[in-house]
């Protein structure tokens, strides 16, 4: 269980969270749902530690990791993963060390074990056979696939998806989402991910949470969500034709 | 920049020692500045001699050239302008590819990886550029001093051996240390201030640009400060 409490972050005079609360439950998967310039990516990146806020704490179960520094910060960051907007892969490196690297420095598993392990989760993104690829040759879909394979290759407790399908086409969008889920069957993770795409949130999500003003508006699940008549929620929902028709779907049961 | 100094500090004596990027750093900062180090080593020494050539002559004092040249050359030019020049190859460097590696969030992955990024990727730069520039200053001191030699006797038609035994007699191993220590020195400043820059670009291509600048601009007006106090310090008042 993560904990987020009174969480207040100013970027500047710009005044990004006011009083956030926000609990995210262990094993479910939670999408923290909100228009662009929200803070979504913000607030991923103070549960991790990444940003720290101004004031407010971050709890992982009963442990306020809020400052945890050195040694004690590294040992709390194997227990997540991380798959960034920008896929961030080494760009000196490639795929199969891209892969490998989290395994290597932490001493996962034996050497030996690596290559089949990289193959393995690149089987899993449908990938096969690019180990020796930079990350520059390959697309932005492929490069999505492989800081996802990178993420969960290191099987962290916690997943964080920061805009995992933002960019994408709509094909490469349900793949990555497919993906996402698969992982998360696997491996019995807790999954938070950031997006502003209403159809995947409402289609994936056991727990959603709207960010809006530097709070969280309305939280719940897709259902709960659906039903609420807050209308800022409600004109997000149902600024798209697909995304309100699964919405009416889902009030109605 | 005193956030990240504690941060290395801290960092610095962790294992595991990351020997692969250490060797990597190493030939960036030393192999690969060899040539262009021992190209301005040679021309200081050349240039000096013709200097102080012009200058002794005027008073008869035209053997004591290879003393001037010597002294300048290892209490002075040899790491002064090695560190200068080591600034604008590999510090530049480090500052560009620290600054793109941060704005395109690698840094933030390689923490998100349970990697400590000052352990991985500043740990190695530092210590390399603290090894490598005094050994890129012994070069430059010998080309220097061989430069002179040529423009000296063979050029201008100083007796070889009264150039060399005024040399011998007057400069010390002293000089040459000092002038070691503080190329170790200039190597610690300018690969600290070059991954400061780099480390924390912000605002994508303009940003990575604009903390290259910083690194090579603050580095290399903090070696020439820093030359002097620690030449007061060194070699006395």
């Amino acid at each position: 269980m993560i904990r987020l409490q009174k969480i207040c972050k100013a970027f500047g005079p710009q005044m990004v969270f006011r009083d956030l609360d926000l609990t995210i439950r262990k094993g479910q998967f939670t999408v923290i749902l909100g228009p662009s310039g929200t803070g979504k990516s913000v607030l991923l990146k103070h549960i991790v530690g990444l940003l720290k806020p101004d004031t407010g704490r971050v709890y992982l179960e009963d442990l306020d990791i809020t400052y945890v520094k050195g040694e004690e910060r590294q040992a709390l960051m194997r227990r997540f993963g991380f798959v960034f907007q920008g896929s961030a892969l080494f760009d000196s490196m490639n795929v199969f060390d891209n892969l490998a690297f989290g395994l290597r420095e932490n001493n996962l598993c034996p050497a030996e074990e690596i290559p089949p392990r990289v193959a393995r989760e690149l089987e899993r993104v449908e990938l096969s056979g690019i180990e020796h690829k930079m990350p520059a040759e390959l697309s932005g879909g492929m490069q999505k696939r492989v800081g996802l394979a990178r993420a969960t290759i290191m099987e962290p407790e916690i997943i964080l998806y920061d805009e995992p399908t933002t960019g994408l086409d709509p094909l490469t969008t349900v793949h990555i989402n497919r993906l996402i889920m698969a992982a998360k069957a696997a491996l019995g993770t807790t999954v938070v991910a950031v997006t502003h795409d209403v159809r995947s949130a409402l289609e994936m999500a056991d727990h959603i949470a709207f960010l809006d003003e530097g709070r969280v508006l309305a939280e719940g699940t897709p259902q709960q969500l659906c039903a609420n008549p807050e209308p800022q929620l409600q004109e997000f929902l149902n600024a798209r034709g697909d995304a309100a028709r699964v919405c009416t779907e889902k009030r109605d049961g | 920049m005193g956030m990240l100094m504690v941060d290395l500090l801290r960092w610095l004596p962790r294992r595991p020692v990351r020997w692969r990027n250490l060797l990597r750093q190493m030939e960036v900062v030393g192999v690969n500045s060899t040539f262009v180090v021992l190209l301005t080593g040679l021309f200081t020494g050349m240039v000096l001699a013709l200097q102080s050539y012009n200058g002794f002559a005027r008073f008869g004092a035209e053997s004591l050239v290879g003393t001037v040249v010597a002294l300048s050359v290892l209490r002075e030019l040899g790491p002064v302008l090695s560190g200068l020049m080591v600034t604008a190859r590999a510090g530049s460097l480090m500052a560009a590819e620290l600054g793109t590696m941060r704005v395109t969030e690698q840094i933030d992955a390689l923490y998100t990886m349970a990697v400590n990024p000052v352990h991985y990727l500043i740990v190695p730069r530092v210590t390399a550029s603290v090894l490598m520039v005094p050994m890129l200053v012994v070069l430059s001191d010998f080309v220097g001093i061989l430069g002179g030699y040529l423009v000296g006797v063979k050029l201008l038609g100083i007796n070889s051996t009264l150039y060399i035994n005024k040399t011998v007699q007057f400069v010390e191993f002293a000089d040459m240390a000092n002038g070691l220590l503080k190329s170790a020195i200039f190597g610690f400043i300018l690969s600290v201030v070059s991954c400061h820059f780099g480390f924390n670009a912000r605002g994508g291509a303009a940003g990575v640009g604009r903390a290259t600048t910083e690194a090579v601009v603050y580095s290399s007006v903090l070696i020439l400060v820093f030359d002097y106090i620690l030449t007061s310090l060194l070699f006395g008042a």
